[in-house]
């Protein structure tokens, strides 16, 4: 193998590639990047643990082709170290020569044969068209609510679901809180999908990087199923991510968005957000609530919180509030991050009791909601 | 005719490959047809069923033509792995209903119809308060932790993590934690539970193919839930996995954990790594074993309880057992009792010596505390010598041991104060009891820390 090709495209591609490398797999070959150079001047990267993989073609200058597969971080981190424009790579033997003027590196290598065999994406017929910075948008906020431990399998997933050819459902929750957004798509996929919200991360990247090592960066998004539907593809200008779907039946997310509401708050998105950031200071321990206590005479919001260690601390935020007057309590983070999610300046904030869970939406936007579940205080907090 | 002919090959695979290859490719595959001349293969995913066939296929024929004595055909399909689990969490689960009943009553005009709350079974001991746990030195840290559970649940210490020894009495302080909150919360879902009844209620509960939203629904609804003998969760690893969302449920939900083992999370064997740092999250203490103080101040608690009255040398005489055992200290009380019922008689330090030790081989004895052996161990902790003890020597670091040695022979052999002076190289008895007083007003009065903690050295060096 002997290929030419720019150091800082290399660099970013194997960068982008590497992330979906994890230390999870027990396989050395799996923290390995795929190297293909092709007659076609391509090289292709891949990288893959199993449940995500990406591939990535690159215009090169191929003199020869080639297959080798390199050990990921340690070649990530050395092209990141060069300064010079070019690199070339040449295999010898078992070694792979990286080359960048005066500056030589060998790295050892692992045979490609080893390296898993990514599915075929030959005559794909299930379909999925998004409108690129729309996806983009949506994917940030879901993939925020879905699970990050492993307790549920099946909440580490974004739920896409479609209502006809037009129009899909992204759903995620942690079964704390739960996001909700609805978007256009053009599409020929009736049942629905899970898709883990790892995968999805790594898309939104994908696309928002794209421009750095393509000329061509389209304005739709295409994703595809594998025949017998538990592979998702992706396919956004020269990047491919393959991603192994959840096969579980996603909870009834339905029924939990509430329909009833006895108190309904519009309040200024970003003052609010300062305001528990203030008060968050003061809940000390991770998860500890902060207080909320809606006014609906004084028109205002009171966010408090104090501990032991820390000490104590109320702001008030002004808002228009219709209905009882409530107090309750929010996992700073959640109520935060939930907040956070949105881009409107105002803010609508709908609850039933401080049991129930508490709706929040764009007061403008109606494609986007987020629900989060209220914690018990203290009779003391 | 062979079981399962796949699970044979895989047996004769991990002969031959990596581990890492079997477990990454193999692990989760299964026989998915049988047929005459031919093996039809499940995998989870493509990838491993693209590795297999291109790489191991040729290798599996050969063993399943040793298995079979025949060529037999091998077929790879893809059978995605299916997640089944039902899920929970607060936004799933249905509002824990508090049930409310209106007690019946006949004469409606006379009493006022209140609503009761009822009940919940929450399986607490209500002999074990607060009130009669006895605090002393070795558990005070592990009180004031308890208090500030009682009255913040969940928001201080979680979890609270309670450890130490046998008859220390941790399943005491559980029962009391409860009782405590549910005395102050009566709307609190307070649930106690050993770990062996919680490996029990989920074996039964997987085992009879009951609801398992049932037996979550036991756990993960409580406000409080207090775990005793966590340890016996070691090499268990369904039951773990079970706790560890039974414990992310509640904890996510800021109710009140407490956790009680006979030792630290780590070092319970093939105890869980999520789950140890969970346990270590919240606060740790440990519950030492009582000290004398504290021992005689338990009988004299225990003894009252069981409405038996014993002499103040009678309580010393149990404290000085060789044991720090509560419940065996308790087992002594009960015997005493039992005697005291059937004979009818009063008990003297003679008589109780007889009941406990019947052929006057009290551990005490055999272990034979003399005055030497005394000022034997106090030289030894203190890395003094017997010389400077008898000395005229006046420094710190030959007061301090001189007079714990003469409080020690004065408390634990009840020698008299001449006697002691006589042993401790010709002192006169006025400063014997200088000695002993300071050393006992230091511990009592103004409780000086550093000489507790030297006496409890002591003592357990000497009744060890």
């Amino acid at each position: 193998m002997k290929v030419d090709i720019l150091r800082e495209k290399l660099y970013r591609a194997s960068l982008l590639a590497g992330k979906v490398i994890t230390t999870k797999s027990n396989l050395p070959i799996l923290s390995n990047i795929a190297l293909i150079a092709n007659e076609n001047g391509e090289l292709i990267l891949i990288a893959s643990d199993l449940e995500v993989s990406v591939r990535l073609t690159l215009n090169a200058k191929v003199t020869e082709p080639g297959k080798i597969t390199v050990p990921a971080r340690k070649f990530i981190e050395y092209l990141a170290s060069l300064n010079l424009e070019k690199v070339s790579l040449e295999v010898d033997q078992k070694q792979i020569e990286v080359i960048s003027g005066d500056t030589r590196a060998k790295f050892v290598t692992m045979p490609i044969d080893e390296f898993p065999v990514l599915p075929e994406t030959v005559s794909l017929e299930k379909k999925l068209l998004i409108e690129r910075d729309r996806f983009k948008d949506a994917i940030k906020q879901v993939v925020f609510a879905a699970a990050r431990n492993d307790a549920h399998p099946v909440l580490s997933g974004v739920l896409f679901e479609f209502e006809g050819s037009n129009k899909m459902n992204m759903v995620s929750t942690d079964s704390f809180r739960l996001s909700y957004r609805q978007l256009q798509v053009d599409t020929n996929i009736k049942d629905p999908l899970i898709i883990p919200a790892r995968a999805l991360t790594e898309i939104e990247q994908f696309i928002s990087e794209a421009s750095n090592f393509t000329e061509d960066v389209p304005s739709d998004v295409i994703l595809s199923l594998s025949e017998g539907d538990n592979q998702l593809f992706f396919k956004y200008a020269n990047i491919e991510v393959i991603a192994r779907l959840l096969e579980a039946e996603f909870p009834n997310y339905k029924r939990v968005i509430p329909e009833e509401f006895s108190s309904t708050v519009n309040v200024n998105r970003l003052e609010f957000i300062q305001a528990i950031k203030r008060t968050s200071i003061f809940a000390a321990r991770e998860g500890q609530a902060i207080k909320l206590e809606f006014s609906a005479s004084n028109g205002e919001i009171k966010s408090s919180a104090q501990s032991v260690d820390v000490g104590s601390h109320s702001s008030v935020v002004r808002a228009d509030i219709e209905g009882k007057d409530m107090t309750l309590g929010f996992n700073s983070k959640f109520i935060l991050e939930g907040l956070e999610s949105f881009k409107d300046d105002v803010i609508r904030i709908e609850i039933k009791d401080n049991t129930a869970p508490v709706k929040l939406s764009g007061a403008k936007n109606p494609d986007y909601i987020h629900i989060v579940m209220p914690m018990s205080l203290n009779s003391e907090g | 005719m062979m079981t399962n002919p796949w699970e044979q090959t895989l047996s004769a695979l991990e002969l031959e490959l990596d581990p890492a290859i079997i477990s990454t490719w193999f692990k989760k595959t299964n026989l998915y047809e049988t047929s005459e001349d031919k093996l039809i293969i499940a995998c989870p995913d493509a990838y491993s069923k693209n590795v297999i066939q291109s790489r191991y296929a040729d290798k599996i024929k050969d063993i399943l033509q040793e298995l079979y004595k025949k060529k037999m055909d091998i077929d790879f399909i893809v059978q995605p792995e299916k997640i089944d689990e039902p899920i929970s969490g607060p936004l799933f689960d249905e509002p824990p209903v508090i049930k409310q009943h209106v007690p019946i009553n006949d004469n409606q005009y006379d009493t006022p119809t209140h609503l009761a709350i009822s009940p919940i079974h929450n399986a607490l001991n209500d002999a074990f308060t607060l009130d009669n746990y006895i605090v002393g030195v070795n558990n005070r840290v592990v009180h004031a932790a308890a208090m500030s559970v009682v009255e913040n649940p969940g928001m201080i210490y979680n979890p609270l993590f309670i450890y130490g020894t046998t008859g220390v009495g941790k399943t005491h302080l559980l029962h009391a934690i409860g009782n405590e909150i549910q005395k102050r919360n009566p709307n609190f879902r307070v649930l106690y539970s050993s770990t062996e009844e919680f490996v029990n209620d989920l074996i039964t509960h997987i085992r009879q193919r009951k609801e398992m939203k049932n037996f979550r629904d036991k756990y993960r609804q409580s406000d409080v839930l207090l775990i005793d003998d966590v340890q016996f969760l070691a090499k268990k690893d369904s039951s773990q996995e079970e706790f560890y969302h039974t414990f992310n449920a509640l904890y996510q939900a800021n109710k009140q954990i407490v956790i009680a083992s006979d030792r630290e999370p780590t070092q319970i064997t093939q105890l869980a790594d999520r789950l140890v740092s969970r346990f270590r999250g919240g606060l740790m203490v440990q519950i030492s074993p009582p000290d004398y103080e504290t021992r005689l101040a338990i009988i004299e608690v225990k003894s009252k309880e069981q409405k038996l009255n014993l002499s103040q040398s009678v309580i010393e005489y149990l404290a000085q057992q060789p044991t720090e055992n509560i419940r065996e200290i308790h087992g002594m009380i009960l015997k005493l009792k039992s005697f005291a019922i059937s004979h009818n008689q009063v008990l003297n330090l003679a008589t109780v010596r007889s009941i406990l030790d019947p052929n006057g081989e009290s551990k005490v004895q055999k272990r034979r505390i003399t005055p030497e052996v005394i000022i034997d161990t106090v030289t030894k902790y203190f890395e003094t010598s017997l010389k400077d003890l008898c000395g005229k020597k006046r420094t710190k670091d030959v007061v301090i041991p001189r007079q714990m040695t003469m409080f020690l022979l004065r408390n634990e052999l009840g020698l008299n104060l001449t006697d002691i002076g006589e042993l401790l190289g010709g002192r006169d008895h006025t400063t014997v009891i200088h000695g002993y007083n300071k050393i006992k007003n230091s511990i009592e009065k103004e409780n000086n820390l550093i000489l507790r903690s030297h006496l409890k050295a002591l003592r357990q060096q000497l009744f060890a």
